[in-house]
């Protein structure tokens, strides 16, 4: 019986080919990202959970009071609280801290390949606690002996040109005894939120400070608790123990909680220092939510276009039911068609996901794969999802068609009831609506991101190339540097600074008080240190005043503001007027300093923006490169586009000049500015294969509504063109009723899609209108998109010969 | 073998009700060859879907086999039907998508016949209907007459007790008829009922008996002796 069939349902298959090529399609897509956005999140939701003991593991995490009263979480502890926890509290299994001190050029001894790497130090634990796979060396005492180091096979392969690294030494510049590689780990697997490439015996560093510190949070903390521990009470008891040592200014405005590490991933959000990339369970949800919804719209559109092509087939049903087949029989047709369609689709399927992976991994920067080591609960979940689209597709004409007497199918009369026909109505407003929210989103995204991409910022950002200033020796001789790369043909300007328009590091705030008034009148303001090329360099205009003068040692007291600064502070005139500056903000909060800094004002700027274009206008303070507030970090060349790779080589030849270790980074400030609109691109691509799936999928619902409608209207159809309709006029009334449906969806579809954008839009200080341009526009591809598909169905329909149509009847 | 009583059927629509039976009452006996004419919306074909049990009166009574069957749902007639009743009609209802020889097959699969056994049973059958060199074709490669034999083969697979056939040769041309009628009359001399609706009173010259109906109700009742009057 099977085996009938499934040939029978193959024969129908490739009988129906343009039916069956539109089946496939729409659940070929369904499947492809339904599996996409499976394998995504199957990797976000085993984020750091592949440990074995994963459950008993805990992160540190402090909590602490500013004085102002603001709360931060912050993840990590005191060099001591790990092995105090370990020895004085029995549910503490086992503990680790780590640190990254800086970062360090490493090299094979007497080599010339030099890497510039985080150096990270931790305990013994580190190996015991959690399953990273060791290649090469032995967990229990690898970091154990001071100058020794684990370093990872990507590691290894760069140094040594080999992942055999065991035994073999390594030179870091900041030690004079190089270190041994006592264990070669296999590579971070992406979902964990640890990725370094060395990992060095914190027995190598000794410091006084350490055998003291319960207050700092520099060490990220874990614990593995015994598995019948309770953690909140091992909390309570931790708690006590670093009261009991901590310095008293900090007991009450600290405390330790634990985090479990499978929470880490999805629940950090306000604790800084979070190690990895953290996940949103938000787009999980919605991600979810995607799948879902694509993988039933295919399964309906399936459904749809069955039934649709059913009267086409009913009097195979009714002869078949004649001579002998069962309900349960027929049912089991239906049904191998059905699953016989899915298994077609999963197949094209998967080999589109083979082919997407790379693209859809550069997008989602995940490493996801498909194959033999792909974990067996993807392949479990595949099959499962292959069972429920085939049950889903199949189950409706397997129990309504299968129902009908046989007579009733012989003489073609299914009882198509009204209802059946709006319930196919509501789907395609439904799916016109999604499709055209999407078409709308995908245009407002793309125009707010050329928007703010091409705005005038205050300065000319493209051409500038940063270079960073990674060494004391560097920034002793940044005098020099300018000088030497002012030489280079290609370099139209060069200045310092202590951070940049754009920056992508923290950017410093001050509060500034004007002449001698309290510090309660205080006004927050951005911090930048400068020399005098600076405003000629990035091209930021001086409106008043003077700008600093190159050499000077008196304008180190000197600053410019920007408009809103001047405007703040009530300066129309620079006159040499005294500010202060009581306190400053490099982390978060302010903290006062010493003695308030008094600055005299010599100029204003015109306002530019230094931030992403999310903020409005801010007031800046421009001090001179001397100051005592920041140092400078950066040097900025504008530079000619021709022979730039040339240039970069002189520039780094230049510093290598001053210190030849120092490590040449740079980047070109426009695409540091693209990075503020990465997650709108991310969104912009997500609107924009959402709008393209759900049209297709639209589509698909919408030609299976207009077949069913043609054949319901064939003798209808017939009987006007006997009487003289012509085949523009039939044409036009098949297709009125579906351009109705989109007419429809857009009502809804407009009011649900300004409501997202508008809102989407408040993020920006500087947004594009949601003008009518936009929606009509959406509109307008909505109903084009729909007349073309179903004038397919209406010509073919209008064109047939009404003598067949009437005479079948 | 049938014996119905004061059959009714009755098509309502929200204004219109039409008699299509009007207490018809008819017996045919095991053996039998009767063909039921009569013009276009006389009620012929609802009498022959009643008798195959593929409608159901809505008066009067219906025994099949000695068995009151008016009252049967649609499972138990299916039932009924599947092991005692072949169909043959006009347009043949070949289904398209199987071979000539699996399309003999199918009532068999339904009754659960083992695949050795249909086998056998089919190429026995395809042979006797002269259609097995065509096993392997589909429907649409074979005349009308050679599809028709196909229909006859797969209604007289599992042995059925009655035989309905509806205008059989009205897709036919005349030696192709005559092929079909002949078939019939074979089937019908090794035993089996056939209880055919015509149009043709060439065709109906076969049967052993004609019963004519005019708007629903029985009008005259011919054996074979009278068929030249």
């Amino acid at each position: 019986m099977l085996k009938n069939h499934i040939k029978t349902a193959w024969r129908h298959i490739r009988r129906n080919k343009i039916f069956s090529f539109i089946n496939v399609v729409g659940l070929t897509i369904g499947l492809t990202s339904f599996l996409l956005i499976a394998l995504y999140i199957f990797d976000e939701v085993t984020f750091d959970r592949f440990h074995q003991q994963a459950g008993n593991i805990y992160r540190l995490v402090e909590h602490r009071t500013t004085p102002e009263g603001k709360e931060t979480k912050l993840a990590g502890a005191g060099y001591q609280v790990s092995a105090g926890a370990q020895a004085s509290l029995p549910e503490v299994k086992n503990a680790v801290r780590l640190v990254a001190l800086g970062r360090v050029n490493i090299s094979p001894p007497n080599s010339a390949k030099i890497f510039y790497e985080d150096f990270w130090i931790s305990s013994p634990g580190f190996l015991q606690i959690f399953d990273f796979e060791m290649r090469q060396g032995n967990r229990q005492t690898a970091l154990q002996a001071p100058h020794t180091m684990v370093i990872t096979e990507e590691t290894a392969l760069k140094l040594f040109g080999t992942t055999h690294a065991l035994g073999k030494s390594v030179k870091i510049d900041s030690d004079p005894t190089p270190f041994l590689v006592t264990g070669v780990l296999k590579n971070f697997p992406v979902n964990s939120q640890f990725s370094f490439n060395l990992l060095c015996s914190e027995a190598t560093i000794v410091n006084e400070s350490f055998s003291k510190d319960w207050d700092s949070n520099d060490f990220y903390t874990y614990l593995l608790l015994d598995g019948k521990a309770n953690p909140k009470a091992v909390t309570a008891k931790l708690n006590q123990l670093v009261a009991a040592n901590r310095s008293p200014e900090n007991k009450d405005k600290r405390h330790l909680t634990l985090q479990p590490l499978k929470e880490v991933h999805f629940n950090s959000d306000g604790i800084e220092g979070t190690l990895g990339k953290t996940g949103s369970l938000t787009y999980i949800y919605v991600f979810s939510l995607i799948a879902l919804f694509v993988l039933l719209l295919a399964c309906i559109n399936y459904m749809n276009l069955t039934t649709a092509l059913f009267s086409k087939r009913a009097k195979e049903i009714g002869v078949r039911k004649m001579i002998g087949a069962s309900r349960k029989n027929l049912a089991g047709q239906f049904m191998a068609e059905a699953f016989l369609t899915t298994f077609i689709s999963l197949v094209f399927a998967l080999a589109l996901v083979k082919l997407l992976l790379p693209y859809f991994n550069a997008f989602t920067e995940k490493k996801l794969n498909l194959g033999l080591t792909t974990d067996y609960r993807i392949w479990l979940g595949m099959a499962f999802i292959m069972l429920l689209v085939g049950g889903l597709s199949g189950m409706y004409p397997a129990l309504f068609q299968s129902r009908l007497k046989p007579l009733v199918l012989f003489k073609n009369k299914i009882p198509v009831g009204q209802e059946s026909i709006s319930l196919r109505q509501f789907l395609v407003v439904l799916q016109f609506s999604v499709t055209i929210v999407m078409i709308v989103a995908t245009l407002v995204v793309y125009r707010q991101i050329k928007y703010v991409s091409t705005k005038d910022l205050g300065f000319t950002k493209s051409q500038l190339l940063v270079v960073d200033i990674n060494s004391g020796k560097v920034r002793q001789g940044a005098e020099t540097i300018k000088n030497e790369f002012a030489k280079i043909p290609q370099i139209k300007g060069v200045t310092v600074s202590s951070r940049v328009p754009g920056e992508w590091k923290n950017l410093p705030k001050v509060k500034v008080t004007p002449g001698n008034t309290a510090p309660t009148s205080a006004h927050e303001m951005f911090y930048l240190g400068v020399d005098d090329r600076f405003l000629p360099t990035y091209e930021i205009q001086l409106l008043k005043g003077r700008n600093f003068r190159a050499g000077s040692l008196a304008d180190s007291s000197a600053v410019l503001l920007n408009q809103t600064a001047a405007r703040e502070l009530g300066i129309t005139e620079p006159s040499e007027q005294m500010i202060q500056i009581p306190s400053t903000n490099f982390t978060g909060s302010f903290y006062p300093v010493e003695k308030p800094i008094r600055l005299r004002v010599i100029g204003i700027v015109k306002d530019f923006n230094f931030q992403s274009l999310r903020e409005p206008l801010a007031p800046m303070v421009l001090a001179y490169q001397k100051n005592p507030i920041h140092n400078i970090d950066y040097f900025t060349a504008r530079v000619n586009a021709a022979n730039l790779s040339e240039t970069i080589k002189q520039m780094e030849a230049v510093l290598h000049t001053i210190d030849q270790d120092h490590l040449f980074e740079y980047h070109f400030l426009d695409s540091q500015w693209d990075l503020f609109y990465r997650e709108d691109k991310i969104r912009e691509t997500i609107f924009l294969l959402g709008a393209a799936l759900a049209i297709i999928i639209g589509c698909l619902g919408l030609f299976g509504l207009a077949t069913f409608a043609a054949e319901q209207r064939t003798k209808e159809i017939g009987i006007r063109k006997v009487l003289g309709a012509s085949i523009q006029s039939i044409v036009v009334m098949l297709s009125k009723d579906f351009l109705k449906l989109v007419l429809m969806a857009a009502v809804i579809a407009f009011p649900l899609a300004w409501y997202a954008m508008h809102h989407w839009l408040q993020d920006f200080a500087y947004r594009i209108d949601l003008g009518w341009g936009i929606f009509a526009l959406a509109g307008g591809l909505g109903v084009l998109i729909a007349l073309f598909t179903v004038s397919f169905q209406a010509v073919r329909a209008a064109v047939a010969n009404p003598v067949k149509s009437l005479r079948s009847e | 073998m049938i014996k119905i009583e004061n059959l009714e059927k009755v098509y309502r629509t929200e204004e219109v009700e039409t008699k299509a039976l009007n207490k018809v009452s008819i017996e045919v006996n095991e053996g039998e060859f009767v063909a039921i004419m009569g013009p276009s919306g006389c009620g012929k074909s609802t009498l022959l879907n009643i008798l195959g049990l593929l409608d159901e009166p809505d008066g009067g009574s219906f025994k099949f086999i000695g068995t009151e069957i008016s009252k049967f749902n649609e499972r138990n007639r299916a039932d009924l039907r599947k092991k005692n009743i072949g169909f043959v009609f006009q347009s043949f209802n070949l289904i398209d998508e199987l071979t000539v020889f699996e399309n003999v097959e199918l009532p068999l699969i339904y009754l659960g016949v083992s695949s050795a056994e249909r086998k056998e049973k089919v190429e026995k059958v395809l042979e006797k209907m002269q259609i097995m060199h065509r096993r392997n074709h589909f429907p649409q490669q074979l005349s009308g007459g050679q599809q028709q034999r196909v229909a006859v083969a797969r209604a007289v697979i599992n042995n059925p007790k009655l035989i309905l056939a509806d205008e059989p040769t009205g897709n036919l041309d005349s030696t192709n008829g005559n092929e079909v009628m002949e078939l019939l009359t074979e089937l019908n001399e090794a035993g089996t009922t056939v209880i055919m609706v015509t149009h043709s009173e060439h065709d109906a010259r076969y049967a052993h008996r004609i019963i004519r109906l005019l708007d629903g109700e029985v009008v005259m009742e011919n054996v074979r002796e009278q068929f030249s009057v």
